[in-house]
């Protein structure tokens, strides 16, 4: 399949997961299927073979729409009488049917391409809702393409690829797992896209967001992919690989000596005690954990159960997925955050919200749902017996949330006692400290918790008013804006006060320039995505609490992020050389 | 050969279920029908075309109509969007 050797490309996206992978391509498209691009002989036969595969998805999409009718109404199921005009545009199938016969390629490969040009600016937009379209429109092209090659579900496969596609589906990552892969490189996606946390846990180095990648390889070529840096370099000169292949010798080194200390507790060099635990959303993560060091769950997210059954779990499923995790984590603990979500994820056809960052979610849907609140606080407490669990509530913006919050979770503790059904008694309940209001009033909100936890994403979009995915304003979103880090150390200092600890699960947690600051500013519990703990704890257990203690003080006089950054570049350089080099720095290289 | 600006009234926009009304509702119709947004133009007898017309509420679009009955076609399709496309 290999032509003659094209020239050397390198692209810049977005580093989605560490590690340097040096391979061949293995181009996916959608749904797990590879659609090879095949010139056909016989024409007729092709668009026969067409219509019957539109055919049987319209079978298909009428069963769905007419079960959708009866069980969720009318007015839910036009989405899927959409669909169904899709699969008779009269536009779409004539194009798909001329291109078939004049460019005498298979059906699949033109109904991809087809779908993919016209939906493309859609999947650049960056409105949630123009992007769910995209994927409206795509699932009748999967559902087209599936009729099509049904045998040819191609989910293994031999030899060691790159996987490159146009966005990685966690689903396509988890059926990709099962293989041996080297990496994976995307056009779209996001470092917080579901498919980059399952690279990370899987240990697959990963890059998205690279745009126009698909266009610039085909299968077979020779691929570089730096999930350090974020970059891809496709058919690289023999200079370029034997750079890459040095960078990946000592990268690779450095990177087991850290998974070798990863077990060793977070112990600062003066016998200062910090947890360092990871983020977790996806049971297939669990396995990863021991081997990153992770000293329980920070972080578990149940809102992914939420997406994966497009509605709200109910009891029982919730607590299944919880005494999985809590079991596999026990003996040590997990932290359980309720649904962190907006209304217009729960409710998607008839709510929608101008605003929804500004809007009904987090704690304050929840308190307006306590049917909804209940079910996921029974099966929290029910999981507790399976091991150590706390409880999170999130999006707290004043005490009383805390408190009526408090009090629906003794109702149902009630609840639980009566009916004889067993829980933990003494399990810890916590908040995250993620808008600006709470945070000022974390002294008090302290009183009535046993533990803070401080998201960085959302405070530092709040305390900025910065939309960090709005283009026009995203270079002012920085989380070492000298607010944020004062704010922090409000918290922290709030927290401890109050005798409890501070623990903080937003992505500043898992940024190793930040460590040493957060260690002296008395971050009790770091908790991050599990790929980076190892780091974390080289840092830790390297580091003079006290000397620690003196940074950060330094640090809080500063006036302005650039002197902050500036600082700690310098520190995490000078004493840190390796951990630099391959995680921040962008110099001496490319 | 006839041109329509329009504006999307309606708080969600030329989202998927006004899209396929305007498809039915075009169909109806022999000449040919396109709408026209900052450039990008797309055929308003494709469902799949319609939807890739990323149109929120405010957006401004240009509808050309070609052939024997364009008139009663611009008139029924302009009326859709005058009238929010029921939604308001």
């Amino acid at each position: 399949m290999r032509s003659e050797k094209g020239e050397e490309i390198r692209l810049k996206g977005i580093a989605a997961s560490p590690g340097i992978s040096i391979g061949h391509v293995l181009i996916l498209k959608k749904d797990g299927v590879v659609i090879e691009e095949r010139t056909i002989e016989d024409t007729q036969a092709e668009l026969l073979r067409l219509e019957r595969a539109i055919e049987k998805s319209t079978r298909e999409l009428e069963k769905i729409y007419s079960t959708a009718f009866e069980k969720i109404g009318k007015d839910k199921a036009r989405i899927f009488e959409a669909q169904l005009m899709m699969l008779s545009d009269p536009i779409f199938v004539e194009t798909v049917k001329k291109r078939i016969s004049s460019e005498q390629k298979n059906a699949e490969y033109i109904v991809a391409d087809e779908v993919n040009k016209q939906t493309e600016m859609l999947r650049k937009s960056d409105s949630e809702i123009f992007k769910l379209r995209a994927l409206e429109i795509e699932d009748v092209k999967n559902r087209i393409i599936r009729n099509l090659s049904e045998a040819k579900l191609r989910s293994r496969f031999e030899g060691n690829p790159i996987i490159v596609a146009t966005e990685l589906s966690p689903a396509d990552a988890v059926l990709l797992s099962r293989n041996a892969v080297l990496g994976y490189a995307s056009d779209y996606g996001g470092a917080r896209s579901h498919a980059s946390i399952l690279a990370r846990s899987l240990g697959i180095p990963a890059v998205v967001a690279l745009r126009e990648l698909t266009r610039h390889v085909k299968d077979g070529d020779e691929i570089i992919l730096d999930g350090y840096r974020g970059t891809v370099v496709v058919n690289p000169t023999p200079e370029t690989m034997e750079k890459y292949v040095t960078r990946k010798n000592s990268c690779d080194a450095f990177d087991s000596e850290l998974l070798a200390q990863a077990a060793e507790p977070g112990l600062t060099t003066d016998g200062h005690r910090v947890k360092v635990e990871a983020n977790l959303e996806l049971l297939e993560e669990l396995q990863l954990l021991k081997g990153h060091g992770a000293e329980g769950i920070g972080l578990f997210r149940t809102e992914p159960m939420i997406i994966d059954l497009n509605a709200i779990p109910d009891e029982d499923y919730q607590f299944e997925t919880l005494r999985q995790v809590v079991e596999a984590a026990n003996p040590n603990p997990v932290v359980i955050r309720t649904f962190d979500i907006g209304g217009d994820k729960l409710f998607v056809e008839e709510h929608s919200e101008p605003n929804p960052f500004l809007g009904w979610r987090g704690i304050r849907m929840l308190l307006d749902r306590p049917d909804v609140l209940k079910d996921q606080l029974r099966a929290i407490l029910r999981a507790s017996a399976y091991g150590k669990c706390k409880i999170m509530f999130p999006m707290v913006a004043t005490v009383e949330e805390v408190v009526k919050a408090r009090k629906i979770l003794d109702e149902v503790k009630y609840e639980l006692d009566s009916k004889g059904i067993k829980y933990d008694k003494d399990m810890e309940v916590g908040v995250m400290i993620e808008i600006p209001s709470a945070a000022l009033m974390s002294k008090e909100i302290a009183k009535h918790v046993d533990f803070l936890s401080i998201g960085t994403n959302d405070l530092v979009q709040y305390l900025l008013a910065v939309d960090r995915t709005n283009e026009l304003v995203a270079n002012l979103f920085d989380e070492f804006h000298p607010a944020v880090i004062r704010t922090i150390k409000y918290v922290i200092d709030a927290g401890h006060e109050a005798g409890i600890s501070v623990a903080m699960c937003g992505e500043m947690a898992g940024n190793p320039l930040a460590t040493a600051m957060l260690l002296g500013m008395g971050l009790d519990e770091f908790s991050a995505v599990s790929s980076v703990l190892p780091v974390l704890k080289k840092i830790v257990r390297e580091t003079n609490y006290k000397s620690a203690r003196k940074f950060a003080r330094q640090i809080l006089k500063l006036e302005s992020s650039e002197q902050i950054r500036k600082e700690l570049r310098e520190y995490l350089k000078q004493r840190f050389e390796r951990i630099y080099y391959t995680t921040i720095s962008e110099e001496n290289f490319d | 050969m006839i041109q329509r600006e329009v504006v999307v009234k309606n708080r969600l926009g030329l989202h998927t279920r006004p899209a396929a009304s305007l498809v039915k509702l075009a169909a109806k119709f022999k000449s040919d029908f396109f709408l026209e947004r900052d450039g990008y133009s797309v055929n308003g007898k494709s469902i799949i075309g319609v939807m890739t017309l990323a149109a929120e509420q405010g957006a401004r679009l240009i509808l050309t109509f070609d052939g024997p009955d364009e008139q009663e076609a611009a008139a029924a399709v302009v009326n859709f969007f005058d009238r929010g496309f029921d939604e308001i």
